[in-house]
């Protein structure tokens, strides 16, 4: 039997070695390797949720392994109803920003090398389940980002990728220092992570662990005021490193949550329940105005995921079920979505190489196919019943009344600037008088486009049958939320 | 005879270290002195076992064969023998060669070795003064460039001042215990009741002298311009071997007898470890030289490793010999990448990723190696020592260390930006040898190696 998890993880480390072998001048085998290797994990992935038992809350496919015995560390990865949605996200993303990246003609061999390294760090990440594991996948991810954000990207992009790292990496090198307090302070120690939960932490020694666990998850996620970094990374870098990044990176933070802060530290997540929650609305709120102030395409949409991903903190802060619920159904929503948004601020950008919202007009006449897929994302992203969007959102706001109900006030709020921006965005390119420059562009092609459309039927499933991913994660949530 | 058989592996060393002076004066055959000092090495590494003894000690106990000194000569055989491969590879060198670089190399290692298997401060003391003159010589080879003289002549008055200092603190110890065995000082000192303020004063000199040896702040101002002065393999070698033996001293020192003498000085090494790390990254983000950025880094390195020591549990001796192993593969691959690009400036390496994708590599492995970046050697180093912080308790160390850590990846990050950013091109010549190729895939491989799976390396430490 081959171990399932362990071959999705290192499959694209596996490919990345081959790329190495092959010579540079080869592009069409390198991007076809690429393609067949992310494709693979897809496969291997879409395995995994089929023979997946829905009803057990209980960890599934573990592999144990001894890795570094005197020291404690173990090779441990499981998946489960949390981990699931967000692997399967990973690897549909992987598979579809490996196919946007056949525009990329510059040093195409090192770009497929750490494209899969960056592969192998993500899915690391999610089913790691020794902390050590988990914080070698985690600081993996930064280097093959570095250099994709730092090669491959726009203008400003040493700055962007020079911000993202140093950001990143000082928030986390706390937790590097919480893991070894929560080893030391555990008995017997251990950087089980579900050992931990069953470990009850001081009180005092919680709020400090929180913390300091929070802290490198809020970087990630982009909790305000740690988001600064994330507009430039998004701007800077090429589509298919944003559609990863605000795809999957940002769900690194929100599954950190998830995964250590609120069941390994229970105490300190009931105190500081009402910190996160104020922080979630924030971030609805503050991205949302600060989206409504963009000019430049992509900018707006970086600054709408913080405000999308104030959501997730909105819902892990109430405490429930329900909210629990919305949170994680909100990161793979938000991943569909805002992929899908990014993609297409990419097709634009290739026919235009502007992002200036003011610059376009008209496009629904030229590129009706477009103006049909960005409407149907657009709507999605604000919410709209029947898309992907409304159900996470929905579900965290109902939770997120039933406790802190002035919180909820703010959001939907946040939500109103929400729907503006979404629909002036929607007039200034698509509708208006044409802008003669714009009638000349290319309808989207059928890359492109196949690219997209997978994206909007799963926002639209999940809209209509929000049971469909809920039921992966119902029974695991569940069972957290009585922790409280 | 029988504590003649200790000093086999050193006498073979010496052995070969004098055949390569006279072979020097005999013959112009270059490449063969270096082989031959080389050949000595691998034996001097295949004798090193059968003198391994827990319970001797040699000359009435001048020298020890316990675990601890055959770790660090061991260690010091094989920086010598990687060290020796640069120099082979190293231009300058080449030009300059004339048999008696090697003797003092090799002699050199015979001092670290013999400095490193003594817990008496005389034998202690006449081994440092041998390393530290070799180490002057060897700065300051290149006899016609300045800037290796005048490196040469600062390294000499910073390092006589403090073995000088050194001695002045051993004769103060002897008028007080009447002795020069560790064994018997710490003995003495359990004893004591009031602690004199000579006795302070001595420790606190003797400890100035190892301190310099490891380029702890405040005696690191030499460090910087010993390494960028010096021909590049002697850099990299001075940061490995001296500090090794700087820290193996440093040990034997604080750690002998039933009560240390870290307990009291605990403190002293902290406030030195949060120093020495945050000065020397501090000053390294300024650099734009790269032996003199590495070499404070490697200060800063030293703090790190200090750490450990201050922490003064098992775990954290443990902890530095594992980091000092470590170091030898990140930082000879890194000085072994400066002398394969052929490049000092830092603006020089601009685009070298497309020029040369090989070198580009091993660099950038051994600079986030030293970063400490897993899933690298440098990061299970630091994770271990950062671990034996936290085990005993002292979080603020262990948040400062890691802090610094992040300090430190800032420029460690300005040389691979310029090698795989920068659209420039810089046309400098590579020097591709094939003896270079060879240590740094060695170091690529113990770096990953260690980093990945360093189960054998690691196995002896084990958290509690």
């Amino acid at each position: 039997m081959i171990p399932l998890l362990s071959s999705i993880v290192f499959l694209p480390l596996l490919g990345a070695v081959m790329l190495l072998l092959i010579p540079s001048q080869m592009v069409k085998l390198i991007r076809t390797v690429s393609v067949l290797i992310t494709g693979s994990v897809l496969i291997l992935s879409l395995y995994l949720m089929m023979h997946f038992d829905t009803s057990r809350m209980m960890m599934q496919f573990t592999e144990y392994h001894p890795w570094l015995s005197g020291l404690n560390i173990w090779y441990f990865v499981g998946v489960d109803g949390l981990s699931l949605g967000l692997v399967v996200l990973t690897a549909l993303l992987g598979l579809i920003a490996c196919l946007a990246s056949m525009g990329i003609e510059q040093r195409v061999k090192e770009y497929f090398i750490f494209y899969l390294l960056l592969m192998t760090g993500m899915l690391g990440t999610f089913l790691a389940l020794d902390l050590v594991l988990f914080y070698i996948f985690w600081e993996v991810v930064l280097i093959p980002m570095y250099f994709l954000i730092g090669i491959w990207g726009g203008p400003r992009r040493e700055y962007a990728a020079v911000k993202f790292f140093l950001y990143t990496l000082a928030a986390s090198v706390l937790m590097l220092v919480a893991i070894l307090g929560v080893y030391f302070l555990s008995n017997p120690h251990t950087f089980n992570i579900l050992e931990l939960a069953y470990v009850g932490f001081a009180p005092h020694w919680q709020l400090i662990l929180f913390c300091a666990f929070f802290l490198a998850f809020a970087v990630k996620v982009p909790v305000f005021p740690f988001h600064t970094w994330l507009p430039d990374a998004h701007v800077e870098a090429p589509t298919p490193i944003s559609v990863l990044l605000a795809g999957v990176l940002l769900k690194m933070g929100g599954y950190g949550i998830f995964r250590i802060c609120l069941p390994l530290f229970k105490h300190a997540a009931h105190e500081l329940a009402y910190i996160v929650g104020i922080l979630g609305a924030i971030n609805v709120f503050y991205g949302a105005c600060v989206a409504f102030a963009q000019t430049d395409f992509k900018k707006m949409i970086a600054y709408s995921s913080v405000s999308h991903m104030g959501f997730v903190l909105l819902g892990a802060a109430s405490l429930t079920a329900t909210g629990f619920n919305g949170a994680v159904l909100e990161m793979f929503n938000h991943g569909i979505i805002t992929a899908g948004m990014f993609l297409l601020v990419g097709v634009l950008y290739d026919r235009a190489h502007t992002r200036e919202l003011k610059l376009f007009g008209g496009l629904s006449s030229s590129m009706p196919i477009y103006a049909f897929c960005l409407t149907f994302l657009a709507l999605a992203s604000l919410g709209l019943p029947g898309l992907g969007g409304f159900v996470g959102e929905f579900l965290s706001l109902a939770a997120v009344f039933g406790v802190f109900p002035w919180l909820g006030v703010i959001t939907v709020l946040g939500l109103v600037i929400t729907v503006i921006y979404f629909l002036t965005m929607l007039g200034e390119v698509l509708l208006g008088a044409v802008n003669p420059k714009c009638s000349a562009y290319q309808e989207m092609n059928g890359r492109e486009l196949w690219c997209v459309v997978p994206l909007m039927m799963i926002a639209l499933i999940v809209g209509f049958y929000p049971h469909s991913v809920l039921q992966f994660q119902e029974a695991v949530l569940l069972s957290l939320s009585r922790l409280f | 005879m029988v504590d003649l058989q200790y000093l086999y592996p050193e006498l073979v060393l010496f052995g070969f270290a004098l055949i390569s002076l006279i072979w020097g004066v005999l013959s112009s055959n270059k490449s063969l002195i270096a082989s031959l000092a080389f050949t000595g090495l691998i034996c001097a590494l295949l004798l090193l076992p059968s003198t391994f003894d827990a319970s001797t000690s040699a000359f009435s106990g001048l020298l020890v064969g316990d675990g601890f000194s055959a770790f660090f000569r061991a260690l010091i055989l094989l920086a010598t023998a990687l060290i020796i491969m640069l120099s082979m590879a190293d231009l300058d060198i080449l030009d300059e060669d004339k048999g008696e670089y090697y003797f003092f190399l090799l002699s050199l290692a015979v001092s670290l070795m013999l400095a490193v298997s003594s817990r008496n401060l005389l034998m202690i003391y006449v081994s440092v003064e041998a390393v530290s003159v070799l180490s002057y010589i060897l700065v300051a080879y290149f006899k016609r460039d300045v800037f290796s003289s005048e490196a040469g002549i600062k390294y000499f008055l910073f390092g006589a001042l403090s073995t000088g200092v050194m001695l002045y603190g051993i004769s103060l110890l002897y008028g007080i215990f009447g002795n020069l065995d560790l064994l018997s000082i710490s003995a003495a000192v359990a004893k004591a009741s009031v602690v004199s303020p000579v006795f302070l004063i001595a420790i606190v000199f003797v400890l100035g002298g190892m301190a310099f040896k490891c380029s702890l702040v405040p005696f690191h101002m030499a460090a910087p311009d010993a390494y960028q002065g010096a021909p590049t393999p002697v850099s990299a070698f001075l940061s490995v071997g001296p500090k090794a033996m700087g820290f193996a001293l440093l040990i034997r020192f604080l750690f002998t007898g039933d009560s240390p003498l870290i307990v009291q000085w605990s403190c002293l090494a902290q406030a030195l470890a949060m120093i020495t790390m945050t000065v020397g990254n501090m000053i390294a983000l300024k650099q734009t030289n790269v032996k003199r950025m590495l070499a404070y880094s490697s200060i800063a390195h030293a703090g790190f490793m200090l750490i450990a020591l201050a922490v003064g549990t098992s775990l954290g001796i443990k902890a530095i010999l594992f980091y000092l192993f470590v170091y030898v593969f990140m930082n000879i691959g890194a000085f072994g990448s400066v002398i394969y690009t052929n490049r000092e400036e830092i603006s020089q390496y601009a685009g070298l990723s497309r020029k040369n994708p090989y070198a580009a590599l091993m660099m950038t492995i051994s600079l986030l190696s030293l970063a400490g970046l897993p899933p690298l050697s440098g990061f299970m180093a630091k994770f271990v020592v950062i671990a034996a912080a936290v085990q005993s308790k002292f979080y603020a160390l262990a948040i400062v260390a890691v802090l610094n850590s992040v300090l430190a990846l800032f420029y460690y990050l300005k040389i691979i930006k310029m090698m795989y950013l920068s659209k420039e091109d810089d046309a400098s010549p590579l020097n591709i040898s094939s003896v270079l190729t060879l240590v740094l895939t060695l170091t690529l491989v113990a770096n990953l190696f260690l980093g990945i799976w360093p189960h054998g390396a690691i196995q002896w430490i084990t958290l509690p």
